[in-house]
């Protein structure tokens, strides 16, 4: 551990990244369950990390930096819950994950050390989300898919969409959800902490 | 370093002006998700700058806030602001709790922790 003291340890961050194509919701997302409002933090990225070709017919403004945006859920601060970890409680960070691919070297350190991700889908849109995807499951993070469903409306089922997106693991969870629901959302983030529960090998089956 | 040449980009504080001279990330390594508590070293912040007051007293404890979040509030980026942290860690101003490491985001209990605070809220 780090040389600090424990003075330093009231909270532990957890973190569970937000992922899928540009303009599914991810934003809409973390506000819809975020105690504060989403907060966008910026990097700057230098030439090595931007495909020169890339950089063709973009502005330059949205070709040097990338954005992500993030909330925060206090878990055992907020005078609702007590958790405990020790003499610690937990605050809980939801990563938008930047939508373009070209910026996706940014997102090992978002890998380290996160629970899980949800991948938004919009089902006009399926492809979008084959990147997001295909990166969890090479890297091994457990995520639920949520089916944005943007006019309260989904024609397609729950199965229709896992079959759609050839799901590397078929029993992946897939959730339809209005992403600025504040009750859909935590829903859906409380079947990834099934989802991860369930594969973290407990004893104990995880409560419905 | 950026150097001012963009548009509308020229009265932007210099960053070595905020970081004390200091261009390089020190020893500390801080992620957008570290999270930062002011020490008890920092209570008397007053001859400090006063974009560092700021950022202590956001982080006065029992608060505590990622990097990412502090960069945000602050209107910075991450890469400076990283390297500012650093700073004020390296004076004891600050402490920081890095993020989970990967054992311990399949621990069980921690996760049925979590889970039953998420159905709480």
């Amino acid at each position: 551990m780090p040389e600090y003291d424990t003075d330093a340890r009231e909270e532990s961050p957890v973190k569970i990244l937000i992922a899928g194509g540009f303009g599914v919701g991810k934003t809409t997302l973390v506000e819809a369950i975020s105690e504060i409002e989403p907060l966008r933090t910026e990097e700057r990225l230098t030439a090595a990390g931007v495909g020169v070709d890339d950089l063709d017919g973009i502005e330059s403004k949205t070709a040097t930096t990338v954005a992500m945006d993030f909330g925060r859920i206090t878990l055992g601060d907020a005078g609702v819950v007590l958790i405990t970890l020790g003499d610690a409680g937990v605050v809980l960070y939801l990563f938008g994950t930047p939508g373009q691919e070209r910026f996706w070297f940014m997102w090992d350190d978002l890998l380290a050390g996160a629970l899980g991700a949800i991948v938004l889908v919009d089902t006009r849109r399926l492809d979008r989300s084959f990147a997001a995807i295909d990166f969890f499951e090479n890297r091994g993070l457990p995520f639920i898919i949520g089916a944005n469903c943007f006019h309260g409306e989904q024609p397609y089922t729950a199965e229709e969409i896992a079959a759609a997106l050839h799901l590397g693991d078929p029993a992946t969870p897939v959730l339809m959800l209005d992403a600025r629901s504040r009750e859909e959302v935590r829903g859906a983030l409380l079947a990834l902490l099934d989802l991860l529960i369930a594969r973290a090998g407990a004893g104990t089956p995880a409560r419905a | 370093m950026p150097d001012g040449h963009e548009p509308g980009r020229s009265r932007r504080t210099r960053l070595y002006a905020l970081t004390d001279g200091r261009t390089a990330a020190p020893h500390a390594v801080l992620t957008m998700d570290t999270l930062i508590t002011a020490m008890p070293a920092a209570e008397d912040a007053s001859g400090l700058p006063s974009e560092w007051q700021t950022i202590l007293e956001m982080c006065r404890p029992p608060q505590s806030r990622a990097v990412a979040e502090i960069a945000a509030r602050m209107h910075m980026r991450l890469t400076p602001m990283t390297v500012l942290l650093g700073e004020l860690a390296e004076r004891g101003l600050i402490g920081h709790r890095p993020p989970l490491e990967a054992a311990e985001t399949s621990n069980v209990n921690l996760l049925m922790r979590i889970r039953d605070s998420l159905a709480r809220i």
